[in-house]
């Protein structure tokens, strides 16, 4: 029996903004199979394997929208790293705020990075590359194996 | 009261049982009889003079043996309006009936030939009184006239106008003397002169005759009451003897005879017309008559003309309250106000300065940076600013002050302020609120001014050595007294003014406070409303404009090559026009953030900021072929540097964007402290005045101001990079929150300069 894969989780309630991320990975070399939920409920549901959740695999990063209807990414944040268990696992705010006090409160709360979501289109496609490139190939996560093995 | 209050009263002298003497003077006779059968008690020991009948020959006999019963009947009707002539022992008398411990009390004093004329005199001699008193204006000249008519009346040396003071020491306002007699005028005569009981007796009976000082008291047959064992009560009689200490003060003023009227107002001992006499001198019971009437109507007079006065300065003083009350409401800031009518405030109650603690209520208007320690408004001439808060501390704490305070000598009081009676020797306070120390202070000046005495009024009386009985000052010589470090006394119109401008204010404040937290919860809640539009355009409605530009992107991507031309132009017009919206969004977000930012001020290199902002705009300026042009480095100045970057990125991709022929240029410049400006560049009081010129295609000069209002766009939304018209807004917001100004100087196909200041710095 093998571990399932451990994926990206993208916690995001803009569909139009999901499937542009999944549209990019989709063309992307990417490692890790992105799985979506909609809200910080679920993105707990998720973490804690709750309710539809109970098999699901814990992920290797979080994309983290702010604002979202309901509970919102800094208390999604909060909760995470307040948590021994879970605190370890990098966590990449992805919000179209620019207010300096969204990226302040996020890297208050432990955010390990703080990322514009860009304009959509061709921006959209150089920010998920270095993302790609920097998360998923250069830095080494926590509890994975390593790639040169 | 600022005069000392002198060791006085020597209680000795108060408990002289001065009514029961028991003796009358002998100018008249005395009859005390029982009704109803009118049988005759007591009797004074010279009846047989008068009378022809010695005292034990009357004892127990009808009171009808001396006066038959006719004219006995005509006296009781009569004598409340004054004697009543009889004939008894077959002389001609003057008749007066008094009750005294349960008898009747007749007392008869022979008229002589002169006598008779007075009572033909007295009518004519009350006009003579009463004329002079109606054209009489001014209490001065009423009370000069009432002398000069009791002078003419009964024929003494010397007539007084004696004035009680609150304390009841006594002055003399007004003076009739014959020439040659000393004056008293002006002196003041302490309190223990005229002692409490017989302070009593003036306002039981407002005539006293003292006919001859040095005549020997008649006693009484028997000198004490069966029944009671005490001596008949005289306090009634007008005979009664005289007190040896009284008639010792007399004789040392050289007085041989006495006779005083008492002045009562509203039943009061207000003061006494004061006569004395260098020779024994009877008064005709008719002419004393007179006088009492006279001093009825001088002190109805008196009470008109004060009550008159009185109302005269009550509406001068609620016409002063009702305008500077008036003008605190109309002002919307009431330290504004009150600085601007501080002279009424001063008027209101006759002071000289004056100084409001009115607490951080009002402080949250006037001085928003101060911290929350109190700064009383000063008008006129006050003590300092701490000086007055250390004052209000004492009033609050440590003065036992109720809502109001007055004082006219605050150095005996408030030894801080002792050593400033040239501006706080008088203080007038009324406290706002009984928490804390809100109070409205008026303040006066010392007068410095000298009271005279007759004699030292610390040393009313000596004591003999052996005696028990006083003996009164022998010296009348003036004494004089400076009195130092006192103000002029507050009067009760003063203190009624103060009362009622503290309701009056409190009335105000309580006003202002109350239009104060409803103008702020209503700025929270609009702030409140603000916040959360704001979240909604920066957010909320951006999602969707993000979604359509993705999902019109995703299409094309997808389905572009099976759609015409047409079709493609119009689905890269749906992701345009949202992607416009959004900018637009953007700018409105970021305009609204202006109004809540806190600039932060610092010293910054102008050429760094310009650089910077350079920088962020290089790919633009590339693409349009933009030269930018810097004549020379730019200065360092303070601004928020962060801000004014954003000034400079606004102004040049606007100079930018503006542009048709060629070449393109911009040019970033600045006109130091001093150098000559263009008269376009000219603003007053600014040292340093920047620009942004280009030689683009100008503005019209009537749209000179509107193009600094959001939104406005003077071309259409294609054109020219298809700015959102938000950009000359937030600078000119950005501008302004540094103190200074934007503007421009233009004219179509001249290109544009636009120019701004910094303001004065952070305040």
């Amino acid at each position: 029996m093998t571990e399932p894969p451990r994926p990206l989780l993208l916690v995001e309630d803009s569909d139009a903004d999901a499937v542009a991320l999944e549209r990019i990975a989709r063309r992307l070399p990417m490692s890790l199979p992105l799985v979506r939920v909609r809200d910080g409920e679920s993105a707990l549901e998720y973490l804690y394997q709750l309710g539809d959740y109970a098999d699901a695999a814990r992920p290797a990063l979080v994309l983290l929208d702010l604002h979202m209807p309901g509970m919102g990414g800094r208390e999604v944040l909060s909760r995470l790293k307040a948590d021994p268990s879970l605190r370890r696992i990098p966590i990449i705010i992805f919000s179209s705020s620019t207010e300096p006090r969204d990226v302040e409160g996020a890297y208050a709360d432990g955010a390990n990075c703080y990322l514009f979501k860009p304009e959509p289109g061709e921006q959209l496609e150089a920010a998920a590359r270095a993302l790609q490139s920097f998360w998923l190939s250069a830095a080494r996560l926590p509890g994975a194996e390593d790639p040169r093995a | 009261m600022s005069l000392h209050a002198p060791e006085l009263d020597l209680t000795q002298c108060d408990r002289e049982p001065i009514h029961l003497l028991g003796g009358v003077q002998p100018h008249g006779v005395l009859l005390a009889f029982r009704e109803p059968g009118l049988s005759v008690e007591v009797v004074s020991a010279n009846a047989e003079s008068l009378l022809g009948l010695p005292p034990e020959a009357l004892r127990g006999q009808p009171i009808t043996r001396v006066l038959d019963a006719d004219s006995l009947q005509r006296v009781r009707t009569g004598t409340a309006a004054g004697p009543v002539r009889v004939t008894a022992g077959g002389r001609a008398c003057s008749a007066l009936l008094h009750l005294s411990d349960g008898l009747t009390v007749l007392e008869l004093e022979p008229l002589t030939e002169d006598d008779a004329k007075a009572e033909e005199d007295a009518l004519a001699a009350m006009h003579r009184l009463v004329s002079p008193l109606a054209l009489a204006r001014g209490t001065s000249s009423l009370l000069q006239s009432a002398a000069d008519a009791v002078r003419a009346l009964i024929g003494f040396d010397r007539i007084m106008v004696y004035r009680f003071h609150a304390d009841w020491h006594g002055e003399v306002v007004a003076e009739s003397r014959a020439d040659g007699v000393d004056s008293f005028m002006g002196l003041h005569f302490p309190a223990s002169d005229i002692p409490v009981q017989a302070r009593a007796l003036y306002t039981r009976n407002p005539l006293r005759l003292i006919a001859d000082v040095d005549a020997r008291p008649v006693p009484m047959v028997p000198p004490t009451l069966p029944d009671t064992r005490r001596p008949l009560d005289l306090s009634g009689a007008a005979l009664r003897s005289v007190s040896e200490v009284h008639l010792e003060y007399l004789r040392n003023m050289h007085v041989r005879a006495s006779f005083s009227v008492s002045l009562l107002k509203d039943g009061a001992l207000w003061g006494l017309i004061a006569c004395h006499h260098h020779s024994p001198r009877h008064v005709p019971a008719a002419r004393r008559q007179a006088c009492e009437v006279l001093a009825r109507l001088l002190t109805l007079q008196l009470g008109a003309e004060e009550r008159g006065a009185e109302a005269a300065e009550r509406a001068r003083r609620a016409d002063l309250q009702s305008r500077l009350v008036t003008r605190l409401g109309e002002c919307p800031s009431l330290p504004v106000a009150l600085e601007e009518h501080g002279a009424l405030l001063l008027e209101l109650t006759g002071a000289t300065g004056a100084a409001l603690l009115l607490g951080d209520l009002l402080e949250a208007r006037a001085n928003p940076d101060e911290e929350a320690d109190e700064v009383p408004l000063l008008f006129g001439r006050t003590p300092g600013e701490a000086e007055v808060r250390a004052l209000a501390a004492w009033l609050a704490k440590d003065s036992g002050m109720g809502t109001v305070f007055h004082t006219e000598h605050l150095g005996a009081r408030y030894a801080p302020l002792a050593a400033s009676p040239d501006v706080a020797a008088g203080l007038l306070a009324v406290r706002l609120d009984s928490e804390a120390p809100r109070f409205v202070l008026w303040f006066r000046p010392e007068v410095a001014r000298t009271v005279t005495w007759a004699g030292n009024p610390r040393k009313p009386a000596e004591p003999e050595p052996g005696h028990a009985r006083l003996h009164p000052r022998a010296s009348f010589d003036a004494w004089r007294e400076e009195v130092r470090g006192t103000s002029a006394p507050w009067t009760r119109e003063d203190m009624d003014a103060a009362e009622s401008f503290r309701g009056a204010l409190t009335g105000v404040v309580l006003r202002h406070a109350a239009e104060l937290s409803r103008l702020s919860r209503a700025l929270a809640r609009s702030n409140a409303e603000l916040e959360s539009f704001s979240g909604t355009v920066g957010h909320d409605l951006k999602e969707p404009l993000r979604g359509i530009q993705q999902y019109t992107a995703f299409f094309l991507e997808d389905h572009g090559d099976s759609l015409d031309a047409e079709g493609r132009e119009h689905l890269q017009a749906v992701g345009w026009l949202a992607r416009r919206a959004q900018a637009m969004l953007d700018d409105l977000f970021e305009l609204s953030r202006l109004g809540r930012i806190e600039l932060a001020w610092g010293e910054a290199d102008m050429q760094e900021v310009v650089d910077e902002a350079l920088r962020t705009l290089s790919v633009r300026l590339e693409e349009r072929h933009v030269e930018v042009r810097l004549p020379r480095r730019l200065p360092r100045v303070a601004c928020d540097a962060v801000r004014i970057r954003q000034v400079w990125a606004n102004l040049v991709s606007n100079a930018a964007k503006y542009q048709a022929g060629e070449p393109h240029w911009v040019e970033l410049g600045y006109f130091g402290p001093g150098e000559p400006r263009p008269g376009a560049a000219d603003r007053a009081g600014a040292s340093y005045v920047f620009y942004v010129r280009d030689p683009g295609i100008g503005i019209a000069a009537q749209f000179h101001e509107a193009i600094f209002e959001m939104f406005r766009r003077l071309h259409p939304a294609h054109a020219f990079g298809g700015g959102s018209g938000a950009g000359l807004a937030i600078a000119l917001r950005l501008v302004r929150l540094h103190g200074g100004e934007l503007w421009v100087d233009s004219a179509p196909g001249q290109g544009s300069t636009f120019y701004f200041t910094l303001g004065r710095g952070p305040r």
